[in-house]
């Protein structure tokens, strides 16, 4: 079934909407959910639960693409569910990602928040070139391991590490412009 | 700001973003899928389904979908239970092509079923199969069937496919054929069969997606289509807004138009259906959104390699920043085409050593300045499939002597500067920096030649800190406090720390402070070959 008609499943009230995305979407959230929580049982219930969080968020939200609002509330609730479940442990993606974090030395000058720094991300990926912008998205939006991104976009894992690399450099140097400080 | 923060910061990111990373995958899939490996896994894959169509008798005809029906060669049940019929993507009956890729599929229905021969093939075949790589052709005999079957009919086989969202301009010399549909392009092959995809916004129900092949006639194109069942098509005559008389077929879960134009077979796909809400009236819409006039009559694509790949401005660039043009040598070509094929027909390296493999899945190639002296230079990197077989050269063209001459040779991994200096990659990232580490070579233009500068890499405090070994970070020699730490050594990896400030001294002092090359990369393949060989007759004299 379409997006549109699906959402509007949702806008009114119909439990079809949960069974349509169910259809859609299974497999999809599973795989997101999976990358990020890698275990089976979890990566059910977060299935579940995304379906919940999407019954409970439209309306009021109307989403500009289901697919992409859907994955946004899996892979919130997939990481909420690995702080609770590795209490203090950092999943690899994370620890990769602190390299980005400019270290200006200067302590916290200024607080900001998620949603400023994804405004951020969003300039930041408008410059780069389509295929680091997938992969880049792919390692840590989608939580993608090295080998299924070099799977996936027909490079070698070298490759794949290379250009995560570089873009990282990138963003770091973008947050300091942006004056994103720790 | 902490690392949780970036993190749910994620989640803003917008949309589109969003939608590239499936996009650039279903691209290289499509993309991979095009190479011999992945075709014949494809394949393989599409015989098991159609090997699994149950016998159904073909009711009586009329033209149109029932004329496109590749018969079915085996009545077992596939694993996955699918059922219905494939359609031929390049032609009604009786065309050459479709009596070709009819004769084609009896045979392949009927050759290797249990797909016992391919996994003989162990994933390689020699580079006497190199023409056929666009097709599932895995042993002699499907060779020798391809070649009787395409003689039979008068056809030719496809030998190059492009990736058109690298080369965009191949497909934009069509003009405005989708309308406003927009379109995501998918790839192109030599003689002009292309595949795009594209939306089209319904005043009633939405946008819905759909995907458009042109088959270019006189080749033997193999694509098919299992469009279910037959029987629960309505189909009727159309003709469409620019003239063109189409077919619109309508089933429960797809909706086709077919347009059988004078030199190319067009076939627009939704994969939605009347139970989706599709209706006719949909079909004619989307027909009349489509100037199939554009697309006849065919021009064959043609790919400037030598200009392919990189952006505007990335050509070549001397030592003070000011570009400079590259000379298109024939003979230089000619002697670099020989290079190539001595390795893709003989295993022939070019230090003239022999190899195992020939040139494997990921080797590539590219001709171009990457020192900026104003000769092109080949780079080739071979990857035969095991890191420890992998090499890179850059190899230069003397004119006095005719002969190539190795400039330098080291694991293929390299990142050019503007400026002729090179930064030659490690194989891997064993530091506890987050900088990949390489070699620096300064490029010597008396000698044409390169002269290593020292072994780089770094140290971020924060890895140290994340795996508990904080006190093994230097942190006396991080004057500056960025959290990373910088090692330079001329005769090995250095062992004694730098602030940052010094490392990009060092580098600015040795030239290393440059911007990076984009080098276009051809696979390698013959056509690429043949195409950088052909240049070099056709764009005499200066690039610019």
């Amino acid at each position: 079934m379409e997006d549109a008609r699906i959402v509007a499943l949702y806008l009114e009230r119909s439990e079809l909407a949960i069974q349509e995305t169910d259809n859609k979407y299974h497999m999809f959230l599973q795989s997101i959910i999976y990358n990020i929580l890698r275990d089976s049982c979890d990566t059910e219930e977060i299935v579940d639960d995304t379906y919940m969080g999407a019954w409970n968020a439209i309306p009021p939200t109307i989403p500009d693409s289901l697919k992409h609002f859907l994955s946004r509330i899996a892979r919130n609730l997939s990481f909420d569910r690995l702080d609770y479940r590795l209490a203090g442990k950092r999943k690899a993606q994370l620890v990769e990602l602190d390299e980005c974090i400019p270290d200006t030395g200067r302590g916290v000058e200024e607080m900001i928040e998620a949603e400023e720094i994804g405004e951020v991300l969003n300039r930041f990926l408008e410059g780069l070139n389509r295929k680091s912008c997938a992969v880049f998205l792919g390692r840590y939006y989608y939580c993608y391991s090295i080998d299924e991104l070099a799977g996936q976009y027909g490079l070698t894992k070298r490759q794949v590490k290379y250009m995560l690399s570089k873009t990282r450099n990138k963003l770091r140097s973008c947050l300091e412009q942006e004056g994103v400080a720790i | 700001m902490n690392v949780f923060t970036l993190n749910e910061a994620f989640q803003y990111v917008d949309d589109k973003y969003l939608d590239i990373v499936e996009q650039e995958r279903v691209r290289k899939v499509r993309r991979r899928a095009g190479n011999r490996q992945g075709l014949i896994a494809a394949c393989i894959v599409g015989l098991i389904l159609i090997l699994g169509l149950p016998a159904v008798a073909i009711a009586a005809n009329w033209f149109g979908l029932r004329d496109l029906i590749i018969p079915k060669t085996h009545t077992d049940v596939s694993p996955k239970g699918d059922e219905g019929v494939c359609i031929g993507l390049s032609g009604y009956q009786g065309s050459a092509e479709w009596q070709a890729l009819a004769e084609w599929q009896e045979f392949v229905s009927q050759y290797d079923p249990d797909g016992i021969i391919y996994q003989n093939t162990d994933g390689r075949l020699d580079s006497s199969f190199a023409r056929y790589s666009c097709y599932l052709v895995y042993s002699q005999e499907m060779a020798e069937e391809i070649d009787r079957i395409t003689e039979k009919y008068g056809l030719v086989l496809h030998t190059t496919s492009y990736d058109l969202q690298e080369h965009p301009e191949l497909v934009e010399t069509l003009g405005d054929f989708l309308g406003d549909n927009g379109g995501y392009y998918t790839y192109m092959y030599e003689d002009g069969t292309f595949e795009v995809e594209g939306t089209i916004q319904f005043a009633d129900i939405g946008a819905w997606d759909f995907v458009l092949l042109r088959s270019v006639k006189g080749t033997f194109h193999d694509a098919m289509l299992n469009i279910g069942e037959i029987a629960e098509y309505q189909e009727m005559l159309y003709e469409s807004e620019c003239g063109v008389p189409v077919t619109l077929a309508l089933g429960k879960s797809r909706g086709l138009v077919l347009a059988d134009l004078e030199d190319s077979f067009v076939t627009i796909s939704i994969p939605y259906g009347t139970e989706n809400g599709l209706e006719q009236a949909h079909l004619e819409i989307l027909a009349d959104s489509i100037d199939f006039a554009a697309l006849t009559p065919v021009v064959k694509p043609w790919l400037d390699v030598t200009n392919s790949g990189g952006a505007a401005g990335q050509d070549e660039a001397a030592e003070d920043g000011s570009e400079v043009a590259a000379d298109y040598d024939t003979d230089a070509r000619r002697i670099y085409a020989a290079t190539l094929r001595n390795l893709l027909y003989s295993n022939i390296l070019p230090d003239g050593s022999t190899v195992e493999v020939s040139t494997g899945q990921y080797s590539s190639f590219a001709v171009y300045d990457v020192d900026s002296d104003g000769k092109e230079e080949l780079v080739l990197l071979y990857d035969p499939g095991a890191m420890v077989g992998e090499i890179g050269y850059i190899i230069g063209y003397d004119r006095n002597t005719g002969e190539i001459y190795i400039q330098l040779e080291r694991f293929p991994y390299f990142a050019f500067l503007k400026n002729g200096n090179l930064k030659a990659l490690s194989s891997h990232n064993q530091t506890y920096g987050d900088m990949w580490p390489y070699s620096f070579y300064q490029y010597i233009p008396e000698s044409d030649t390169y002269e290593l500068a020292g072994y780089v890499h770094s140290e971020d405090r924060r890895i140290l800190e994340l795996i508990g070994k904080a006190d093994q970070y230097p942190y006396e020699a991080d004057i500056s406090k960025t959290g990373t730490v910088y090692y330079v050594g001329t005769d090995g990896w250095g062992t004694k720390p730098m602030d940052e400030t010094d490392y990009m001294e060092w580098l600015n002092t040795n030239e290393g402070n440059v911007e990076e090359l984009e080098i276009p990369y051809l696979s390698f393949t013959e056509e690429n070959i043949e195409k950088m060989e052909c240049r070099s007759f056709m764009g005499s004299g200066k690039r610019r």
